[in-house]
């Protein structure tokens, strides 16, 4: 099975066989969707709530995949010139949680980017299937394009959390 | 990034900032830990790609304990972080508390951060007496999870202006416990080339 790794602010696109994955979410926030029907599986690994909030550097190119609300409209558009249908899709989360037993950790970051995350996809009219976010802890997230299966995964608990699409939810 | 234009001989004046900071820094930690023999390597300056911040440490996956410090001085902020690695650590830990306590117990935790504290503190002492600047130190914060979680979370905050970070690295070896620490400082965007103008940089 081809396995893609999802850097940080970065997204990629999975069709039928392959595997994303991506490795220690902290604060951040991944987006994994899923197209059952057409079997097209998208994640991005999200660091920050909001892009109009942050003055952007003039000396580089603007990353979209950094920002919860234009990572999601990037993944989206990435998965439909691979052939997904925007009707189809639905949505998993993970990651958010605050790892430093300190504020420092951004002070709610995590929380921010869950927010950002859920009002986005609820603005795009995309279902949110599974959700395992927040708390101490890191997560690994990663989507088998084969199946839709989403596998959450941490060091600290030590559990996995495997969620599958029903059938039916959000077919067009 | 802003501080494109990092020339060879300020990654030379980098390292060797990081070469006294990280001595200071090992002394304290001998001095711990009964005079035991502490191996620094020569430090790495390198300008990594956010994309690539949470690899800096090596595996992303692995499981270690981080704790972090922010220095600031006007309009001048650092992150610096000592990453440890579990269970190794924790060992090491076990041999510093009274018996009887758990490692990862309130007490062990505190202790955790105390060490980071001092080899940060002396870090830091460093820097302050080759520039001249009086830092103001943030109480120390520990994480222990995922190295790429860890760091990812470090430079959210930092990533609002930035695609690109520099990685100031000195990997220290504690000889007879193969316990193998890393000490990060991390700059942020403007910092640099004030600390490079203070330490006389062109």
């Amino acid at each position: 099975m081809e396995t893609t790794y999802v850097y940080i602010a970065d997204l990629a696109v999975s069709q039928n066989e392959g595997l994303l994955v991506t490795i220690g979410l902290g604060s951040c926030v991944g987006v994994a969707l899923y197209d059952a029907k057409r079997k097209i599986a998208g994640l991005v690994h999200i660091l920050l709530n909001d892009s109009k909030q942050y003055l952007r550097d003039r000396s580089n190119q603007f990353n979209p995949a950094k920002f919860a609300d234009t990572a999601i409209p990037e993944l989206i558009k990435a998965m439909e010139e691979r052939g997904a249908s925007r009707g189809a899709l639905v949505a998993h989360l993970a990651g958010g949680s605050q790892l430093f037993d300190y504020k420092f950790d951004g002070v709610g970051i995590g929380q921010k980017n869950i927010e950002a995350a859920r009002a986005k996809l609820k603005e795009l009219g995309i279902a949110i299937l599974s959700e395992d976010t927040g708390g101490d802890y890191g997560r690994t997230m990663k989507i088998n394009a084969g199946s839709g299966e989403v596998i959450i995964s941490s060091l600290s608990r030590e559990k996995k959390l495997t969620f599958i699409n029903p059938r039916g939810v959000g077919s067009d | 990034m802003r501080d494109a234009g990092i020339t060879e001989q300020h990654k030379d004046i980098l390292a060797e900032l990081a070469n006294i900071g990280t001595g200071n820094a090992a002394t304290a930690l001998s001095q711990m830990l009964d005079h035991e023999k502490i191996l620094l390597e020569v430090p790495e300056v390198n300008i990594s790609p956010l994309q690539h911040v949470p690899e800096s440490l090596g595996d992303p996956g692995q499981k270690i304990a981080a704790i972090m410090m922010e220095a600031a001085c006007d309009e001048l902020e650092l992150t610096i972080l000592l990453a440890l690695p579990l269970p190794a650590t924790l060992s090491l830990i076990d041999q510093l508390l009274p018996e009887g306590l758990e490692p990862l117990g309130e007490m062990g935790r505190s202790l955790l951060m105390e060490l980071g504290n001092i080899l940060t503190g002396s870090y830091l002492n460093a820097l302050s007496d080759m520039t001249g600047l009086t830092f103001t130190l943030s109480p120390p914060g520990l994480g222990l999870d995922m190295a790429g979680a860890l760091l990812g979370s470090v430079i959210a905050d930092k990533a609002m202006l930035e695609d690109s970070f520099i990685l100031i690295k000195t990997t220290m070896h504690i000889l007879s416990r193969e316990v193998e620490g890393n000490l990060l400082l991390l700059p942020s965007a403007g910092s640099l080339h004030k600390i490079l103008a203070r330490l006389g940089a062109q």
